[in-house]
This record gives structure tokens, sequence and C-alpha cells, in this order.
């Protein structure tokens, strides 16, 4: 029996002239009976909790190195990606955990569990558990690209010579069967945050994907072969043509020909990327676009026109 | 109980004192307490607390008559009211801790009382003995407990308690006047000064140099008081009568230096015109030690130091109490008829954007920022978004439970506009 989608994705403007897009995956297991709900909430709480970080962080100097600064490590807590990634660690990922909570509270008390959804809960469950999800959040202010993730799911950054950057620190709980989650005993723990310096390290695009994407992909090393491809298509098209195939890509992953599982991606292009004019590598391995779309794009529908700034778009 | 008809089953002592003793007790199983006439009371009396009864509370401080109780075994009545819980100690406890509570919490301290009495006078009522056994306070609350209410009568009514000395009004010790509202307003004064200034308002180096054992110059207690409290009472911070300075080494110098002159003058008013002049004119009122409050409490601050101090815009040469330092003007909130400091801890109130009295209803907290030591942020606890425009940058949206990084710029809360100076 197909259930319906339990993913959701959602993009905001943050901060001055920054963007967020999170992607969230409900578990589709049966006792995360309320999932679908717990995915949206988390899409929007986190948009949210990315405006007050980048709110936070233009309010401060947190971002601007230390004076007399040059030439620190970049990896201290000292420097302003430590400095940053301290920020997410300590007020990002705690009033997220705490709001995704209180608003699945709040949603449960509103509308309790009907009979038919008591049974398929386990006694002694947690009520979030019922709304289970991961979620991939990604934030860019100015040259910053910051990166929050629970769960399964994969961030892949593609480089301005093609190749892939998987920043997100991977997380040894996942061994492709259960998956950490918003509703996890400690979900504060369980996230891992990156923050990269986008003038240190060019980017073209960031991808976040729901684990169905990269379920669905023949190559183990997929990523490498996701940006050599998207770097050429960035060179041979707009970006209006990629949120126009960005939906068949993803159909395509969730189909039975792909992982059979919800697939939902956001797709950001920064200006280099949408600047775009290199020769695309001959060993492509794309995954040809289709028709259906099922699954939301993240591409803001006004991105190309948006003359908000720099950053990664 | 009379009114009820329900039988009370008497417990164990809880306290006596000159008119009575106090009993817990139980009504169909509820906690209660019951004080007891230990004397012939008189038929005046009881009627007087069978209306405080029919009245009911005029505020949900004091702990008031809720009905009257007689006994087939005993003659003579006493009263139930509700048992004073736990977590209240009493003020005199209060104020010799060696830790005084944060500002804010003896600030709405005060408040309270003052809201509470404030009630009372509304309702036509006086109390007539405040001291420091009839007010309780939990510190950790910041919230107030008034005992001892068969002392509260009608304004002109008939007077079976005089009152504690050290609080009468002047009129009232010189037994030119019975207590009424406008003495309890000399009174609630008295307590204010200890509250803040851990001392008394007229017992200083005059008070202590006229008391002798010298046949010649020893006079009896009764006199010093009647002299000091009542015919020639003289502020120990009397801006022009200097005859009467604190005490060498008393503190209440210290905590004197420490508030914002606006909060002084209240003091300086209350005793001296305050104690020429016993009509409302000369007292100060509930209203004005209101205002007094709700300024003091947007006046707390931090000082480099790390001591807790006061930032009033109006006086900002106020020296730290601690290092002797004029404190760094810390970030401020301008309002519609007030500035807030930016403290940790500090928050806006209902009253702060809508100009109503509703004090109680927080709309936004200050709290520490979540990754830089000494700085804040403001979180917006209402249930309305704000929208804020920084300086120098587009303006954007603050939801509820969100946070916003303090720098300059301009809010608009919906029914206020404010603007942050830092």
């Amino acid at each position: 029996m197909q259930l319906p989608n339990q993913d959701f994705v959602g993009s905001e403007r943050a901060g001055s002239a920054g963007v967020v897009a999170v992607v969230a995956d409900g578990h589709g297991h049966s006792r995360h009976l309320r999932s679908a709900r717990g995915s949206r909430l988390a899409v929007s709480l986190g948009c949210r909790a990315a405006q007050e970080l980048a709110d936070l962080i233009e309010a401060s100097e947190i971002a601007e190195p230390a004076a007399g600064a040059e030439g620190e490590d970049a990896d201290t807590l000292d420097s302003p990606a430590g400095r940053i990634a301290e920020l997410v660690n300590l007020s990002l990922v705690p009033e997220l955990v705490k709001s995704w909570r209180e608003a699945v509270i709040t949603d449960v008390t509103a509308d309790p569990f009907t009979e038919a959804e008591e049974e398929k809960r386990r006694p002694g469950d947690d009520p979030v558990i019922a709304y289970g999800s991961t979620m991939l959040l990604c934030l860019v202010l100015g040259n910053w690209l910051i990166l929050a993730q629970i769960g399964d799911g994969d961030v892949v950054c593609v480089r301005a010579d093609g190749s892939a950057e998987l920043p997100v620190p991977r997380d040894p709980q996942l061994d492709g069967q259960v998956t950490t989650s918003l509703c996890g005993p400690d979900p504060a723990g369980d996230f891992r945050i990156a923050v990269l310096d986008t003038r240190a390290i060019p980017l073209l695009a960031v991808l976040l994907a729901t684990d169905g994407y990269g379920n669905a992909q023949l190559a183990e090393d997929w990523p490498s072969s996701f940006s050599k491809d998207l770097t050429w298509l960035l060179g041979q098209r707009d970006t209006r043509w990629l949120a126009s195939q960005l939906p068949s890509w993803a159909a395509r992953c969730a189909s039975a020909d792909g992982s059979a599982d919800d697939t939902t991606v956001a797709l950001l292009i920064s200006p280099a990327g949408q600047a775009m004019g290199t020769q695309a590598p001959s060993d492509t391995t794309a995954v040809s676009p289709e028709a259906d779309a099922e699954d939301e794009i993240t591409i803001p529908a006004d991105a190309a026109a948006d003359d908000a700034g720099p950053g990664v778009r | 109980m009379v009114r009820a008809g329900t039988a009370v089953l008497v417990g164990e002592r809880l306290g006596e004192g000159g008119q009575g003793v106090v009993h817990a007790v139980t009504i169909g199983g509820a906690p209660y307490a019951a004080k007891w006439y230990r004397y012939a009371p008189s038929g005046e009396l009881r009627r007087s607390i069978a209306a405080l009864v029919e009245r009911g509370r005029p505020h949900r401080a004091f702990i008031w008559p809720i009905d009257l109780v007689v006994s087939d075994e005993i003659s003579g009545f006493g009263y139930v009211m509700p048992r004073l819980e736990p977590r209240f100690s009493s003020f005199a406890q209060l104020v010799s801790k060696s830790e005084q509570p944060p500002f804010r919490v003896v600030i709405s301290i005060g408040r309270h009382l003052v809201t509470a009495f404030e009630a009372l006078h509304a309702a036509g009522l006086c109390y007539r003995d405040i001291s420091f056994g009839n007010l309780w306070v939990d510190a950790d609350q910041a919230d107030v407990a008034i005992i001892d209410n068969d002392n509260v009568g009608l304004d002109s009514g008939e007077v079976f308690v005089w009152g504690t000395l050290r609080f009468m009004a002047p009129e009232v010790v010189r037994r030119e006047a019975a207590p009424s509202s406008l003495t309890d307003l000399h009174s609630l004064a008295v307590f204010m000064f200890y509250l803040f200034m851990h001392g008394h308002p007229l017992e200083g180096v005059r008070t202590d140099s006229s008391y002798s054992w010298s046949p010649s110059g020893h006079h009896s207690e009764t006199d010093l008081a009647l002299r000091h409290f009542g015919t020639e009472p003289v502020f120990i911070f009397d801006p022009e009568d200097h005859s009467n300075p604190p005490r060498p080494g008393d503190p209440v110098a210290i905590w004197w230096r420490l508030y914002p002159r606006f909060f002084r003058a209240v003091f300086e008013r209350a005793f001296t015109s305050g104690l020429r002049d016993p009509t409302g004119l000369g007292r100060v009122t509930e209203g004005v030690w209101r205002r007094a409050l709700v300024r003091l409490s947007d006046c707390v601050s931090v000082c480099r130091c790390n001591a807790s101090v006061f930032y009033d815009p109006d006086d900002p040469g106020l020296r730290c109490w601690n290092c002797n330092q004029v404190p760094p003007r810390p970030p401020l909130l301008e309002l519609p008829g007030a500035t807030v400091v930016l403290s940790e801890g500090a928050t806006l109130t209902a009253h702060h954007l809508s100009r109503n009295r509703d004090y109680d209803t927080v709309v936004a907290t200050v709290e520490p920022h979540p990754a830089r030591p000494g700085e804040v942020v403001l979180r917006n606890v209402s249930k309305k978004a704000w929208t804020m425009t920084p300086e120098g940058e587009p303006a954007k949206t603050v939801e509820p439970d969100r946070r916003l990084g303090i720098r300059p710029m301009s809010i608009d809360f919906g029914t206020a506009q404010g603007k942050i100076i830092s």
C-alpha cells in the first residue's frame, strides 16, 4: 500500500540577504503515524530558527575575524567558523529541538490520537515519536554556508572544479536501517554541524536530499558523479530549466526504478553557478529527467530574478 | 463555622500573639488556620470581623477571614482563614539575610505590597498595623502575604489596634489622629524604606544621642519614641535638615547611594512633607510608589565589575556601589513613556507597550547571548510578531518565541514603537 509522502521542504529569506532551505523526511514506519506533520513542523521551525541564527550572527561580529588573527586556524573555536559553529550548537540546535517538541505537544493536545492511531503506537511511547522526522538545514549568509543535519539524507556541495564536498560529518549510528531523529532520546546530541567559508571553498551549488535520492543512485560515490553532472548542466542550462527538471529527478528516484522511497530535494545555486559556462566532463552518469514530479523543490521561484546580493543561491 | 455551619477540626498550635492564639484546622479535610481570641473580645470586634468576612478580601495577598467560628465548649469566638503557605517567610528574615534577593525581586515585592494596599484603601478600608510581623514574603516568587487582618477596619471606624510604634504615623504617635488609610501611607513608606534601605528612616545620630543613663539626661523610652516618631521626627536623609544623619557605619547610607535620584526623591517626600502634612497631598500615595517602582525596575543593570546596579538615563553619573566606577551605558530600549535597560533578566510587560496597568503579562525577555558571555538577546514571548529594522539593514520579522540580537534598531511591537540604543 502506498503511503502519503511524509517529506517536506521549504525555503525562506534569512538575515539581510541570506536564504535558508530545509528538507525533512518523516519516518515511514507505522509507529510514526504523524510523521508527515512532524516533517512539516521541522521545516517551518527550522526556517524560523535559522532566521533567528542569521540575525544573531549579523548582530554581532561573530562572523568577522578577530583583530590580529590573520592566518588563524579556521577550525579553532576562536575562528569565525568556530564561533558560528558554537552559536549553532548553543542556539539553533537547542531552540530547534525545544520548539519542535513544543509544537508537537501542542498539536497532540489540540488533536489527540484517535483510537486507530493509538493502536499503532507502542505502549509508553512519547507522543513525539509519532511525529518523528529527520532534518537537513542549509543557511546561506554572506560568505558562510551553515549546515545542520539530524538523521539520514545527504548534503552535497558542488565545488567550483566540479568535485563534491561532503562537509557534514558522518554519523556512525546511521547504518541504513535506522536513523537518528528529532523524536529520538537525544536529538540535540545527534545533530551534526558544518560551517564553510565559501571564500576559501568556492561552491557552485548545494544539494539537500532525503535518503531516497541517494538510495536510488547506482554508484556508491554518487555525490561525485552528481557534482560533475551538475557542473556540466550549469554550463548548459539556466536555473529555470534546472528548477523544472528537479521534480522529475526526484520522482524518478522515488519510483520503483529508484529507491521506491519518498524523495525530496532542495538545490541551491550560487551566483558563480549561475554564471557558469564550462564544458561538462564526458563520463556523465546523470539521472535522466522524467515527468510526473510529486515532490516539492526548493529553488525559490524567484531565485534567478533575486538581486539580494552575494551568497550561494 | 457561623455562616457555613460546617464543623472545624482543630489541630496543632501555629502561633500566638497579644490578642489570640492561632491553630491549624481542617475543614472538610482541607487545611486552614483559625485564630481564637484569648480574652473576651468586644462585641464590636466580632461585628467588625463579620463585616470583613462579608466583604471578602480586597486583594489576593491578604490572608483574609473566611468565617467566624464559635465553640459549644468555650466562650468567645474566633475566625478561620487560609493557611499561610510554607513558602512564605517573615519580612524580618528577608532583610536580615546576608545575601539579599536580586533587585528585581525586591522591587516586585514592593510593587505587590503597594498594589495590595491600594486595593485595600480603594475598598474604604485601612490596615492600621503594618509592621514586620504582619508582612510575609516569598523571595523566590517575589510574592507577599499580609496576615493579621483582624486589624483591618473602615477608614473611619472604631479602633481596636493603634499600630506598631516604629511604623506609626507621627499624628498617631501623638494621639492626634486615629489610624486611617492616610496613616497607613506613612507606615507603608516606613516599610518600603526598610525594604530598600535596610534601616529606619527616622533613626539616626540624633535619636541615638538622645539615649542617656545620666539622671538629668535620661528620658523614658515612651518619651523618646514620642519625640523621635511623633513630635520631632527628622528624616535621616532630609535634604535641608541635617541634624539627624545616619549613624556612622550604618549600611543604610550605602544602600541610599545606590538608587537613582528619582527613587530617593520619593522617600524624601514621604519623610519631609509626608511627616508634616498628613493629608493626601503630603503623603506618598500608592500610585506614586507604583510608578517609581516600575521605573526602578526598568533601571536594573550590571556594572563592568558584575555588580548589580541601576542605570537611569536621567542620572547617568550614578556610581557602582561595588567598584565606585560609573558603569558603562548599557543598551537601552526607548518606548513611549519609558526607557528600559536591556540587561539580563529584564522583561517588557504589557504596560510597556499599551500604557495600561498590566505589569504581569510578559511580552519580551532579555536573555544571555547563547555564545557571547556578557551580551544579551531579546526574546519575543508575546503572541504577536514584531518588525525590527536594524540600522543599515532591511526590516525583518521577529516571530513569537524568537530572539533578536541587540543592536541599534527600531522595533514595531504593534501597539508601540521602540528604539534600541546601544
